[in-house]
């Protein structure tokens, strides 16, 4: 009786999973991204690479005073900061992410009080050495990278749900 | 030249061989010289047809897990749907630096893939793919592919032995306790057939079947059941694919092979699943017969057939442990096998 009861649960239990099989395999869901081919489109909230905005009011120039709160905000010691002039014109002189050390939390940019550091959704990344995954200045202000969202953007984008923290 | 072929096709001249007989003998030629060389033709007609066969496989295989895992499977090689994945893989393996281990005992680990391969083509011998289109029609067909069908086990024993790896060796135990566990019921639904019909001969039992598939008949449905799982196990495919479980023992017995020497019992693996399949449509599913295409080809969409339900159980159940396998071999596929051979024999038998 035992066996027979185990013997038809057997044959139950695995018609249920060929009839899970087969149905997958005439439906043909593909979740495969061709990755150099096809790309994914990531989420505007995606934490990608790094972006200083641009100042108007200062051709040429960024928002950042290099006040330093992103470096200090920073768990891994990701930026270093030279800063040059002072009262409004202040701004750094050497502005240099390492991020091969960096785990793109995003405190730098929730610390940054002028909007001036953004994250993009930029995903690709990569050197032969790790000199090259140093990031300067000029090429985080660089004139064709993309705008990114600072938190407050962010935050705009995405209010927090119904009792969730701030 | 036109009625030739079409009879051709359809399987009733055996080939070129009696016009070709006639006029060698006819030019006073030694016969015996055209017998041999016949035998190396159609030898390599067969080898080919294996090669281009488990390429195919293979390939579709790869397709096949893939669909059933949303993958999307090779799609690269040879157009968007990788039809020459397999070849470029086979290309890459000869490539590969063939390495013995130092302490492997070299003769057995030269051997073994041979002795595991080479079986699997033998049993091609007494596949008819239509009435004339045979290598060779033995009385004992079917006792034939039985002695030689588990020569396999033997082979992956030595590389188990030979490559003097535990792993190896785990594997290689197990492929031959897993040949006590399903050759016996695998024979036993073999011979029901042979016993319904009366013949060993596989052109006998197809021409058997002409009134009806064997699949369709009361007595031995539970037999191709039978069959079909213990050809399961005889091929080692999930769930009975504990010989080279990845997961415990790295790839078993073929764990320290590389290269041409790995290839070999691939190659071996794949044919011997297509030979299994064209076996069991054979002796279950009316072999060559069929309306309007070539016998041969209903053969092989036949046996396309059954591959495709074997790869369908194997990317869906999970690897069964030793003992589970064990007993439920000697437990349920045995009095099985034998009571359904009772059946046939006391009430079946016309």
């Amino acid at each position: 009786m035992e066996l027979i009861r185990d013997l038809l649960t057997g044959v139950v239990s695995i018609a249920k999973g060929l009839w899970v099989t087969c149905t997958n395999w005439l439906a043909r869901p593909r979740v495969t991204v061709q990755y150099p081919r096809q790309r994914r489109q990531p989420a505007p909230r995606y934490r990608g690479l790094f972006v200083l905005r641009p100042d108007p009011a200062r051709p040429g120039g960024t928002r950042c005073t290099a006040c330093g709160l992103c470096a200090q905000a920073c768990p891994s010691q990701v930026i270093e900061i030279e800063p040059a002039g002072t009262g409004r014109e202040r701004h750094p002189a050497r502005y240099q992410m390492n991020l091969a050390r960096c785990l793109f939390c995003r405190m730098c940019v929730e610390a940054c009080p002028f909007e001036a550091l953004a994250m993009t959704t930029e995903y690709e990344f990569t050197g032969y050495a790790r000199e090259q995954m140093l990031v300067d200045l000029a090429w985080l202000a660089g004139p064709d990278r993309p705008a990114g969202l600072t938190h407050k953007e962010l935050a705009a984008a995405n209010p927090p749900a119904e009792g969730e923290g701030q | 030249m036109r009625d030739f072929l079409s009879r051709f096709l359809a399987g009733q001249e055996s080939t070129l061989y009696e016009p070709l007989r006639g006029w060698w003998v006819g030019h006073g030629l030694p016969a015996g010289v055209l017998v041999v060389a016949w035998g190396v033709l159609v030898a390599a007609a067969v080898v080919a047809f294996v090669l281009v066969t488990v390429l195919a496989l293979v390939w579709l295989e790869r397709k096949v897990s893939g669909d059933i895992q949303s993958r999307l499977g090779p799609a690269r090689v040879g157009g968007r749907f990788g039809v020459l994945q397999t070849a470029a893989d086979a290309l890459k393996l000869l490539l590969k630096e063939d390495i013995i281990p130092a302490r492997a005992d070299r003769a057995l680990f030269v051997l073994a893939p041979l002795v595991t391969f080479l079986p699997a083509i033998m049993v091609f011998v007494v596949l008819p793919f239509a009435r004339r289109w045979v290598p060779a029609d033995l009385d004992v067909g079917v006792l034939y592919v039985i002695a030689i069908s588990s020569l396999p086990a033997l082979g992956m024993m030595m590389a188990g032995w030979g490559s003097n790896n535990k792993y190896a060796l785990l594997g290689g135990m197990r492929a031959v306790a897993q040949l006590m566990a399903y050759e016996v019921p695998l024979v036993l639904a073999v011979l029901n057939v042979a016993a319904y019909t009366g013949t060993l001969s596989t052109v006998g039992i197809v021409e058997a079947q002409r009134t009806g598939w064997f699949i369709w008949n009361p007595a031995l449905a539970p037999s191709f059941l039978i069959f079909f799982v213990a050809a399961l196990a005889e091929v080692n495919r999930v769930p009975f694919d504990l010989p080279e479980a990845e997961a415990e023992l790295v790839a078993g017995y073929h764990t320290e092979y590389s290269g041409m020497r790995f290839a070999l019992f691939f190659l071996g693996e794949y044919t011997y699943l297509f030979f299994v399949c064209a076996f069991g449509a054979t002796l279950f599913l009316g072999g060559w017969q069929g309306p309007l295409l070539p016998p041969a080809v209903w053969l092989v969409a036949k046996s396309y057939a059954l591959v495709l339900a074997m790869m369908w159980v194997r990317w869906t159940l999970p690897r069964l442990r030793i003992d589970q396998l064990l007993s439920f071999g000697w437990k349920l596929l045995l009095p099985l096998a034998l009571a359904n051979l009772v059946f046939t024999a006391f009430w079946a038998v016309r």
